[in-house]
């Protein structure tokens, strides 16, 4: 069969030419992402934010990065809430079992500060230092930064700030066992 | 050569699309997949095309999403099968495509039906009988993706969200006012039957909402696993990321309500979504720009331009014409390349978990062995036969594709990386080149002088030796897998029989048992042998390796067997029967 006159394409120039077009495709998808993945990533428990709440029927704050050092179990809960009630009892437990190791803050979303306090004298709750109720009439922190819409929440914050453990709904005796054996771990 | 060294150079400038959603990454079948890619394949579904009246699918999802109301009233469902149309009562129209009301009225019609339907196999419905649950799944999803955000579309009293934190106190409220007053709303004052109304609206929107998954937009950090919108806060497994991500969606909504313009908003939301998970970007990335150049048709065009010239210079006797239609099969073969390397990438497995796969694979081994021999400078001929299977692959592949190309994930059983990689690519790579020497067959049946007759046995041999091999690791694959060698699997057994035909073929020629054309014509049986082992054992719809099996491809497969024994026979009685040839 006779040989056309024209030379073709080496296979080293093929190899060059799909080589270049991949470092310029990488290139492009570099500079289209322009996303800032942090390293923090989804595998990791995620850090609890930086709130600050008010404290029922006081003018102090409380800001959450200030329990670093210590188990905290946030509780979002409200008067109306009958699961709130139910589950009460034990948060109170867990702070007579660990008064160092952790610290229950029970944060109302109540508008009405009366509202809470008639809750808490009902279920008579006793006064304790690693017990602390909070107020957010407004849900300006449980809705906006903990994203909070279901009542009761329980959120288990570990001595590093991170969130380890969330119930959405009433605390169960297989929830508060793992939270005791948590505490317990790391007491 | 300066065009195509620009293409390479030019095809990242895709990437700069406008901002929109079709980049967001949601999980879907298994897979994180642009929002693009989920829209296209549900449109495709739904309407039949993957632009919706000239508007992209990403946009036609995100209205519906968005504008339930005014999207729902447009036609959108395409009943294709006039005894469906009939079935359902539906006016006779062109194109046949109906609103969702249409649709949704008279399917309501047919529960008892559908309910059967739901537990019946696919494959096992007849042709009306799909056609039936692709018009309920078609309403399903239009229902579903309608609901996804509706529990942050604006209300008179806000949207669902802000009002779910109280809902136990309203319905407690509603409870004690019923209590009071009974239930017979006429007794109420005008504004205790508004406050009614607004807590039946939120109990119906729940009600729906509760069984809202398809579109699983947010990522977890409790677990590896995306939800809906519904799903999370019905759930309550918010975090601070997920919730963010939640907040992205609700600003969304609310800018496209106040501005009709999402662009700033849609940034936000990708960029928090892929904080909160996983996602890889450049696979997104990737996977947008794929669904962007439309490789398919471009490789299918590029396919046909090569058989066009490679016919005109075989048939003209141009000798040189030929070289460069073997110069100009580099460039489908470098797309089809990159089309199987995207799929590897993006699936981040072997090319070949399914029929469309292995029919897309077996078109890429074939089309570079047959460059690869004509490279040899023995045989020209081979390109073109190499390449002319490609193309024909491609056009058999495409009828799977419209099946939905969905790029989905396997089943457990099949997605063992080492033995799906060394297994099924080695029997691919088998069929791929028997199929090249079948082929090459039927032209040394035809043109016995031409130099291609000669490396007939050495092609034969190469693909004996894939095919070989691969059986053997398939039955380590099943040992493993199933804990079984062999189990006479209908594909097991085809994928036998294409060796012992093979060796058998060989010997009978090495041993002089067959003359010339009798090896030839029994090398060329050897695209009957493969086709029945790679699709025809699927229309016994039985066995572990069953993928599903239709009529139309059932009659394809006849066809082409009776075709192919009508055209071998021929040929070999024309050369036996003629003293001339050698």
């Amino acid at each position: 069969m006779q040989q056309s006159g024209v030379t073709p394409m080496s296979p080293k120039s093929i190899i060059l030419i799909a080589l270049l077009a991949l470092c310029v495709g990488w290139y492009a998808l570099d500079a289209r992402l322009g996303v800032e993945i942090p390293e923090e990533r989804a595998s990791d428990r995620p850090l609890a934010p930086d709130a600050t709440f008010s404290v029922l029927n006081s003018s102090d704050t409380l800001q959450l990065k200030a329990l670093r050092g210590r188990w905290v179990l946030l509780n979002i809960w409200a008067s109306w809430c009958a699961p709130c009630k139910a589950e009460f009892p034990d948060l109170v437990a867990l702070a007579e079992t660990y008064p160092e190791a952790l610290t229950v803050l029970a944060v109302t979303t109540d508008r009405k500060a009366e509202d809470a306090q008639a809750f808490l004298q009902d279920l008579n709750i006793p006064e304790r230092a690693n017990f602390i109720i909070a107020h957010d009439p407004e849900r300006r922190v449980t809705e906006t930064q903990f994203f909070t819409y279901k009542y009761p929440e329980s959120i288990l914050i570990d001595p590093q700030g991170r969130m380890q453990l969330k119930v959405a709904g009433i605390l169960s005796e297989e929830d508060v066992r793992r939270i005791t054996a948590r505490v317990s771990a790391q007491e | 050569m300066r065009k195509w060294v620009l293409f390479f150079l030019l095809w990242p400038s895709l990437l700069w699309a406008t901002p929109d959603l079709s980049g967001l990454p949601l999980l879907h079948e298994g897979r994180v997949k642009p929002f693009d890619t989920v829209a296209r394949i549900y449109l495709q579904d739904i309407y039949g095309q993957e632009e919706f009246q000239d508007i992209p699918a990403h946009a036609w999802l995100t209205q519906l999403m968005l504008e339930p109301g005014t999207m729902l009233e447009q036609p959108m469902i395409r009943i294709g099968q006039p005894q469906v149309r009939e079935s359902l009562k539906l006016p006779e129209r062109q194109p046949p495509i109906y609103t969702y009301g249409e649709v949704q009225a008279p399917l309501q019609q047919q529960k008892a039906l559908l309910t059967q339907l739901g537990t019946k196999d696919r494959n096992q419905m007849t042709a009306t009988e799909l056609g039936m649950w692709q018009a309920y799944l078609a309403v399903d999803r239009l229902t579903q993706f309608t609901a996804t955000l509706s529990l942050l579309l604006p209300h008179a009293e806000g949207s669902f969200l802000t009002q779910f934190p109280e809902m136990q106190a309203l319905r407690q409220r509603l409870q004690t006012l019923v209590n009071e007053k009974g239930d017979d709303v006429a007794m109420y004052s005008e504004e205790e039957q508004s406050f009614a109304l607004r807590v039946f609206r939120l109990d119906t929107l729940q009600a729906i909402g509760q069984d809202n998954h398809l579109l699983r937009l947010i990522p977890l950090d409790w677990s590896a696993e995306w939800v809906s919108p519904w799903e999370l806060v019905l759930s309550g497994q918010t975090s601070p990321r997920s919730g963010a991500v939640l907040q992205d969606w609700r600003e969304l909504v609310q800018a496209y309500y106040a501005k009709g313009n999402i662009t700033q908003t849609a940034e936000t939301l990708i960029a928090d979504t892929y904080a909160a998970s996983d996602a890889s970007p450049w696979r997104i990335q990737m996977e947008m720009l794929m669904n962007q150049l439309h490789l398919i048709p471009l490789l299918a065009a590029l396919y046909a331009l090569f058989v066009i010239v490679g016919i005109v210079s075989y048939a003209r006797a141009k000798p040189h014409w030929l070289r460069w239609a073997e110069r100009l099969l580099l460039f489908p073969l470098i797309v089809h390349t990159l089309l199987i390397a995207q799929r590897v990438l993006l699936l981040g497995r072997p090319p070949v978990g399914t029929l469309y796969e292995s029919v897309l694979f077996v078109g890429l081994i074939a089309g570079w062995f047959g460059w690869w021999l004509a490279r040899r400078r023995v045989m020209p001929e081979s390109a073109l036969i190499g390449g002319g299977l490609a193309g024909l692959l491609l056009a058999v592949s495409g009828y799977y594709a419209g099946q939905g190309d969905t790029m989905t994930m396997l089943v457990a059983v099949l997605n063992t990386q080492f033995w799906l990689a060394t297994h099924v690519i080695c029997i691919t790579i088998g069929y791929g080149t028997a199929l090249v020497a079948g082929s090459i067959a039927h032209l040394a049946l035809w043109r016995p002088a031409l130099p291609v007759a000669k490396m007939l046995p050495t092609t034969a041999a190469i693909a004996l030796l894939f095919t070989t091999i691969g059986t053997i690791l398939g039955g380590i694959w099943a040992d493993q897998s199933w804990g079984r060698f062999w189990g006479w699997d209908p594909k097991e057994n085809g994928a036998l029989l294409i060796v012992l035909w093979l060796a058998w073929v060989l010997h009978a020629r090495m041993t002089h048992y067959v003359g010339v054309y009798g090896f030839a014509a029994l090398l060329a049986l050897t695209n009957v042998v493969v086709a029945l082992s790679w699709f025809g054992v699927n229309l016994l719809n039985v066995g572990l390796h069953s993928y599903g099996f239709t009529d139309a491809a059932a009659t394809g497969l006849y066809v082409f067997c009776a075709a192919e024994l009508f055209l071998i026979g021929g040929l070999y009685a024309a050369k036996r029967g003629n003293p001339h040839v050698a």
